[in-house]
C-alpha cells in the first residue's frame, strides 16, 4: 500500500517546529506503525536527510516508549493498543495520516515526535513505592487478599505509564496515570503502610510538574491502550480526601 | 483552617470545592423551585408570598442567603481558576482534533454553561430578586413573577437558561460525585439515577412556569 505522511518536524526543544508531508510507498500492511516510519527513516538517511526522531523500546506493547498522536489519537485509531502493535492493515491504501508529538506542557518536546515524559518518574519518586523488609521472600499465601481487591490492583498495575491519558486530555491532566499508582498500592495492604504520604505527594508532585485537573471528560479512558478506566480517579480522589482529613 | 486553605491550593482541593459549592447550589434549586411551583396554584399567589415571606424573614435562611452567595461566587472563581489553569497545561493543541469519540461535547463546554447561567442569574436577579429586596416601592412579588413570566420575550430567555442550566448539571452532578471518589461501579447506576432528577426534572420544573403563563394562558 502507499500512504501520505504528515509529520510534526521539529529541531529541538526551542525551535519552530512544522507539519512536513512524505510518501511511503510499498507499504506492507503486515508492518507496524514503527516498522513503516523505520522504512522511511532509512529512506531520509539514504537522501541525506535527518530521520525523524521517535520513542521506542519493547516494540510490543509493555514499556509505554512509544508516543505519537496519530489521526488525532495517542497511538492511533485502534482501541487497546499501543503505536507499536498498531499495524499498517488499519489504514487503507491512499490515505494520509497526521502524525504528531504527545502535546502537553508537563511533556516538552526534545525533537520530532520525542517528547520528555520525566515528569512522570517525578510524580512515581514521590509516592510510588512501598517499603519492604529485605530478607527471605514471605509466603505468598501468608496475606490474603480478596480476588476482587488482587484483581483490580492488578489491573491498575497494567498501566505502562505511556502517557496517553495526558496527550489526549483536553486539560492535559495526570489523573488517570496517577490514580492507577494508587489503586495499585492502595487495594493491596502492603501499600497501606505509606498510604497517606503517598497520595498526598503524588498529587503534590502532579500539580508541581504543572499537568491539568480533571474536568471528568474520559478522553483519557478512551485512548488508554491499557484499558484503565476512570474508577481509578475516583480512588485516587477517595484517598485523597481521606488523607486530607484523617 | 490551615489544612483546608492550603487543600485550596491542590488541584483535587479545589475541584473538591466547585463539587461541593455545586451541590450546594443544586440543593438551593430544589428549595425555589418548590416555592415556584406554588405560583401554579390559583389561590391568588397567597401561598407563594407566604412562602417568600417566610424565606425573608427568618434568620437561619437570612445566613444560607449568604452562605448562598458566597457559594455562588467560591462555585464561580475556582471553576475559572481551574479552567484557566487546564488551558495553560495543554498550550497547544492537535492539528487534528482527539475529541470526536473519546468525550462528550457538554463535558468539553461546562464553562461556557456556566457563565451561560451567570448572565441569566444577573439578568434574573435584578429583574425580579432586587427590584423585590431593595426596590425604592413595595413590591407585589405573586404580581411581579407571573408578569415577567407571562412576557414572551422574557419567557424564552428564561426557557432557553434553564436548557443552559440542563446541560451544565447533566455533567457537573455525576462529576462532582466522581470528585468526591464516590463514583465506584456499586454507587454509579444510583448517582446516575439521581442526577437525572437535577438535569432533567428541576429545569423542566422551572421552563414549564414560564410556557404556562406565557404560552399555555396562565390562570385565565
Ligand atoms: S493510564 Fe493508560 S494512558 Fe495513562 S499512562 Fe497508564 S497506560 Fe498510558
Ligand atoms: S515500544 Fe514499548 S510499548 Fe510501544
Amino acid at each position: 500500500m502507499n500512504i501520505s505522511l504528515k509529520v510534526w518536524r521539529q529541531r529541538n526543544k526551542s525551535a519552530d517546529g512544522e507539519f512536513k508531508t512524505y510518501k511511503v510507498e510499498e507499504v506492507s500492511p503486515d508492518m507496524s506503525f514503527l516498522e513503516m516510519l523505520d522504512m522511511l527513516n532509512e529512506l531520509l538517511v539514504k537522501r541525506g536527510e535527518d530521520p525523524i526522531a521517535f520513542d521506542h523500546d519493547c516494540r510490543e506493547g509493555i514499556c509505554g516508549t512509544c508516543s505519537m498522536v496519530i489521526n488525532g489519537r495517542p497511538h492511533g485509531p485502534i482501541k487497546g493498543v499501543t503505536t507499536c502493535q498498531l499495524h499498517m492493515r488499519s489504514f487503507s491504501n491512499g490515505d494520509t495520516i497526521v502524525v504528531e508529538p504527545f502535546r502537553a506542557r508537563s511533556f516538552p518536546i526534545v525533537k520530532d515526535l520525542v517528547v520528555d515524559r520525566s515528569s512522570f518518574e517525578r510524580i512515581m519518586i514521590a509516592g510510588g513505592y512501598v517499603s519492604v523488609r529485605t530478607g527471605n521472600a514471605p509466603d505468598a499465601n501468608a496475606i490474603p487478599i480478596n480476588k476482587h481487591d488482587a484483581d483490580e490492583a492488578f489491573n491498575a498495575a497494567a498501566c505502562i505509564g505511556c502517557g496517553a491519558c495526558v496527550a489526549s486530555c483536553k486539560n492535559s491532566s495526570a489523573m488517570l496515570f496517577v490514580g492507577a499508582k494508587i489503586s495499585q498500592y492502595a487495594l493491596l495492604p502492603q501499600g497501606q503502610v505509606e498510604a497517606k504520604e503517598r497520595v498526598l505527594n503524588m498529587v503534590a508532585a502532579m500539580d508541581a510538574e504543572g499537568f491539568g485537573n480533571c474536568s471528568n471528560t474520559g478522553a483519557c479512558e478512551a485512548t488508554c491502550p491499557k484499558g484503565i478506566n476512570l474508577t481509578h480517579i475516583a480512588r485516587l480522589n477517595r484517598q485523597y480526601t481521606t488523607a486530607l482529613l484523617s | 483552617m490551615q489544612w483546608f486553605i492550603k487543600a485550596l491550593s491542590t488541584s483535587i482541593g479545589k475541584k473538591l470545592l466547585v463539587g461541593l459549592t455545586g451541590l450546594f447550589l443544586c440543593i438551593f434549586l430544589v428549595v425555589h423551585l418548590y416555592i415556584n411551583l406554588h405560583l401554579l396554584k390559583t389561590d391568588g399567589g397567597e401561598e407563594f408570598k407566604a412562602l417568600a415571606h417566610f424565606m425573608g424573614n427568618t434568620w437561619a435562611i437570612k445566613v444560607m442567603e449568604i452562605g448562598l452567595f458566597l457559594g455562588i461566587l467560591l462555585h464561580i472563581i475556582y471553576s475559572i481558576l481551574i479552567t484557566l489553569q487546564n488551558r495553560s497545561a495543554k498550550a497547544v493543541g492537535y492539528a487534528k482534533s482527539p475529541n470526536p469519540g473519546t468525550s462528550s461535547w457538554v463535558s468539553r463546554t461546562m464553562i461556557f454553561w456556566g457563565l451561560l447561567i451567570l448572565v441569566f442569574l444577573v439578568i434574573h436577579l435584578q429583574g425580579i430578586y432586587f427590584k423585590y429586596k431593595f426596590g425604592s416601592e413595595p413590591v407585589d412579588l405573586y404580581v411581579l413573577t407571573v408578569q415577567v413570566m407571562s412576557d414572551p420575550v422574557w419567557a424564552i430567555v428564561y426557557i432557553l437558561s434553564m436548557v443552559g442550566l440542563g446541560i451544565h448539571l447533566y455533567h457537573g452532578f455525576q462529576s462532582a460525585f466522581q470528585t468526591f471518589g464516590w463514583n465506584t461501579p456499586k454507587y454509579k447506576p444510583l448517582i446516575n439515577l439521581v442526577a437525572v432528577v437535577f438535569w432533567l426534572g428541576i429545569p423542566a420544573g422551572f421552563a414549564f412556569l414560564p410556557v404556562f403563563f406565557a404560552f399555555l394562558g396562565g390562570h385565565q
